[in-house]
């Protein structure tokens, strides 16, 4: 492999796809430093600031923030982002600490949650799930307000063993019980900043930009169940604190993040080795997430056959890539950097299309279809979801965009195409796939039937000719993986 | 029905292969003789129907179904118990909650079989993992496969199978629709159909695209294409050769309802379809979501019955309600229920032998807070697959189970 290639599948897999400009900057950094950057990833600028704030509709001097502008704005970062795993991470742990705004409706608590996996997604997995726990949206979710000593409500201490920690079958119906007597007693209040954000949109973008908490966690000693508990074979007062720490120091612990973290990163049903290997490096770091990842960038499974181009895609993967290397992003960033003052009081305009396509092939941002988080691998493949992926060409080539006028043309003159087979071979580069002879064919006959070259070359009639090749790419098995 | 001769031979050929003995072949001819002969005269037919609706999230039985003479009812759910003046009283026992009037109906017209304290050997209380233990009719291990699908793989055996034999009204494809052979199409909404299928070349480079061989994940979603593709054409001639003249309400299940009743106003070569809606994990708040649930469930099943007999359809559906657990018995502190085993399942249909099936559910002698199963839901299965759909459950399960008296 070229150190180019090596670069697109570190990108494919640690990143948001590999964009022609992603390939040119990561390949004089080499292998290395390629991770280096990708996973460190704390130590360089975001290459953005939002001013969402100026994008939330206000009524009445309230501002009006709901689940889905949450969402959308978290598309955008996606989109913006020149820290990619940052967000791939973030993804990865909405998945894990599965929290839908289906129950938790109140945006401001949704927003705080993304806030706080982002804040610790490459940190330490002991913190993070101390936070995430005593996080409210989390709280909410999982009724640990109402789990209060004499009447427990088993649905967090259930879920922190079974999806959390160790998985299924390192626990008894026993430890549930014990383990919700423990949590009893977690509550939170506002904080000052929620009243703050509410009336003003510009609060609302120094908080989304910054993270500063609307809630915070608080204990309540009259609700807490001061007996004696037994949790996997431990006994003692314990209080929620001292579940989180029985549980991280199960064996069972490390390898189930470590089958999960490959599973995102690598390939699905690892073999055992892998999976104990990765495991004792997660253990002797103390639960450091970045030695992990630096691991499986080194492993020779990681760069086996068996793992280049050959993971199913999940929908975050198959959208936003195509939207990096078409360059929406950069096409979209000067709205939202910089809104002119009268922008549209309406959910972020543009990201919606691909919002809603994701959620479609069946990944709704801040919305997994429950507390398991989304099923992966070809669980991501059915009949509906793969019409719902060939139907985003009809998304990013929408005739009315800029966009779609501009990529025609820019195929014929900038890549100097003269023929539907190499303005094909252009476009299939651009999207860095690798695609069978039969599916190339069927590109190059859209691209044929919709005016050839000849009408890709002007802004007006290029359309019709992008939007069928690119339904033609999606339809291509291999399109779907990465 | 409860021959006792069939049942001893089904409890030693189950014995043999719990063994990990294959039972012997004369065995299991007349185990599989004993079930087709249950099966006789039976209502088998070949356009028969089953719509499987599964309620996600694991429905609260005992507020659904509940025993309004039993005090311990009253004395474990303070504050989620139905007062007994508002139960729609079915007998001396048992009623249905308010919310569930047309449900009723139904039930008054003898068009629903309630078959009570359904369950599996070991209970298991996560979602993910009883779910799919409904799905593939497997409490012992991990499979790939789902009840359904078996039955579809064997059909196929027969010959090629019609793209649109059995349909999913979901956005993924359930386990309990998996198979080895058949790719069973599953659309979010019929909506999808149309947006894609129209210009005949652009189909055929659809299908050019789809490249000739592939291996791993890559053949996987080659199928999944294929079986898209196929469903759509197929279902694109003749969706728009009906409208229905009933009104649905505009939720989960008014819609799901209504979008199987135009499969199966129009697509006559569809034997199975199978929808889910959620919203049932009621751990908080329970009252007003579940009432709210049950409502729309029993508005769309009885739209939905009443569609199917202006259609002249009726006698040719049976719908199988089910959910991956009930909950537990007494309420918790958050005015909800925690996840508990055994449930009530519902089989509709004019078909059925409409009443109760099994004991009301004992609330005292619990398996650790919830209610102990006495039906294995496999039988009920079984029942269906044998006695509606003429299938040989038996092979299929490879084990088989008593039937109970649906049909």
């Amino acid at each position: 492999m070229t150190t180019r290639e090596q670069v697109g599948h570190l990108l494919r897999r640690f990143g948001l796809g590999a964009s022609k400009a992603e390939l040119d900057f990561y390949e004089k950094l080499g292998v290395e430093g390629t991770v280096e950057r990708l996973v460190h990833y704390e130590k360089y600028p975001l290459g953005f600031t939002l001013q969402l704030g100026k994008l939330v509709p206000v009524r009445d001097g309230r501002v009006q923030l709901n689940p889905a502008f949450v969402a959308q704005a978290w598309v955008a970062r996606f989109l913006f982002t020149e820290r990619p795993l940052e967000e791939k991470l973030t993804l990865f742990w909405h998945d894990h600490f599965a929290v839908s705004a289906s129950k938790v409706t109140n945006a401001y608590m949704m927003l705080q949650y993304v806030n706080t996996l982002r804040a610790g997604a490459n940190g330490n997995f002991r913190t993070l799930l101390e936070n995430v726990s005593k996080d409210p949206a989390m709280m909410f979710w999982l009724d640990s307000q109402t789990n209060v000593a004499g009447k427990p409500n088993e649905n967090f201490a259930r879920e922190v063993m079974e999806l959390f920690t160790v998985g299924i079958g390192h626990y008894t119906e026993k430890d549930i019980q014990e383990a919700a007597r423990a949590l009893t007693g977690w509550a939170w209040v506002p904080t000052r900043d929620f009243n703050r954000v509410r009336q003003d949109p510009e609060a609302l973008s120094e908080i989304l930009n910054t993270g500063a908490p609307l809630f915070r966690f608080v204990q309540r000693p009259g609700q807490h169940d001061n007996g004696v508990k037994t949790i996997l074979g431990q006994s003692g007062n314990f209080d929620g604190d001292d579940v989180l720490r029985i549980l991280l120091e199960q064996e069972a612990c490390p390898k189930y993040l470590s089958h999960k973290l490959w599973e995102w990163f690598a390939y699905m049903d690892p073999e055992e080795k892998v999976v104990d290997h990765l495991a004792a490096v997660f253990k002797k770091n103390d639960f450091e997430i970045k030695p992990v990842l630096e691991e499986i960038a080194k492993m020779d499974e990681f760069w086996s056959k068996k793992c280049i181009r050959r993971l199913v895609k999940n929908p975050v993967d198959f959208c936003i890539p195509i939207a990096r290397q078409l360059d929406i992003g950069t096409f979209l960033k000067p709205l939202f950097e910089n809104p002119p003052e009268d922008a549209p009081q309406r959910p972020i305009g543009g990201l919606g299309g691909i919002y809603r396509a994701m959620s479609a092939q069946g990944m709704q941002l801040l919305f997994p279809p429950d507390v398991a988080g989304w099923d992966w691998g070809e669980k991501w493949i059915s009949t509906s979801t793969m019409v719902e992926r060939i139907r985003y060409a009809d998304i990013i080539a929408n005739p009315r965009s800029i966009l779609v006028s501009d990529l025609g043309p820019a195929i014929v003159t900038q890549r100097g195409a003269k023929t539907a087979a190499e303005a094909a071979d252009a476009l299939i580069e651009i999207c860095d796939a690798q695609i069978s002879s039969q599916s190339r064919n069927a590109v190059i006959g859209a691209i044929s039937a919709n005016g050839g070259v000849e009408a890709l070359s002007r802004p007006q009639s290029s359309a019709p000719a992008i939007q069928e090749a690119l339904r033609v790419l999606f339809a291509a098995p291999e399109f779907h993986l990465c | 029905m409860n021959n006792e001769l069939t049942r001893r031979d089904f409890l030693r050929s189950s014995a043999l292969i719990a063994l990990g003995l294959a039972a012997p072949p004369w065995l299991a001819e007349i185990a599989r003789a004993d079930i087709l002969k249950l099966a006789k005269g039976g209502k088998v037919s070949p356009d028969n129907i089953l719509v499987v609706c599964q309620l996600s999230g694991g429905n609260d039985g005992l507020n659904t179904v509940i025993p309004w003479s039993d005090a311990n009812y009253y004395r474990v759910r303070p504050t989620l118990a139905v007062p007994e003046d508002q139960v729609l009283k079915a007998t001396d026992d048992l009623g249905f909650h308010p919310s569930m009037t047309a449900f009723k109906e139904l039930y008054d017209q003898k068009q629903v079989a309630i078959v009570q304290n359904v369950g599996y050997p070991n209970p298991n209380r996560s979602h993910f993992r009883s779910m799919e233990i409904w799905q593939t009719a497997n409490p012992d291990k991990v499979e790939a496969y789902g009840w359904l699908g078996k039955y579809l793989d064997n059909q196929a055996k027969a010959g090629s199978i019609n793209p649109v034999v059995a349909i999913g009204l979901t956005q993924t494809t359930p386990v309990a629709l998996k198979a080895k052979q058949v790719s069973v199409p599953c659309f979010a909404s019929l909506a999808d159909i149309r947006g894609l299928i129209g210009d005949p070349d652009e189909e055929r480079r659809l299908r050019e695209a789809q490249g000739g061989m592939a291996d791993g994940s890559a053949s996987t979603i080659r199928e999944a294409n294929l079986a898209a593709l196929d469903a759509m054409s197929e279902l694109n001639k003749v969706l728009q050769t009906y409208e229905s003249k009933f009104e649905y309400n505009q939720d989960n299940f008014g819609r799901g309802f209504q979008q199987i009743a135009q499969i199966i106003a129009t697509s006559a070569k569809t034997r199975v379809i199978y929808f889910s809606a959620g919203g049932f994990d009621t751990h908080s708040q329970q009252k007003d979501q579940h009432a709210r649930l049950l409502q729309q469930f029993s508005d769309a099943l009885n739209t939905f019955m009443k569609e199917m007999k202006a259609i002249g359809k009726a006698e040719k559906v049976t719908v199988l309600v089910f959910t991956e657990f009930g909950r537990r018995v007494a309420e918790n502190n958050s005015q909800g229920t925690d996840h508990g085993s055994g449930n009530v399942l519902f089989v509709a249909g004019p078909q059925v032998e409409g009443g109760f099936i099994g004991e009301k559910p004992d609330l005292v002698n619990l398996d650790r807070g919830d209610i102990r199963w006495k039906i294995d839901f496999r039988q009920v299965y079984s029942t269906v697959l044998d006695e509606w759909m003429g299938a040989d459950s038996a092979t299929l399960f490879g084990k088989a189970f008593q039937h109970v008296p649906i049909f």
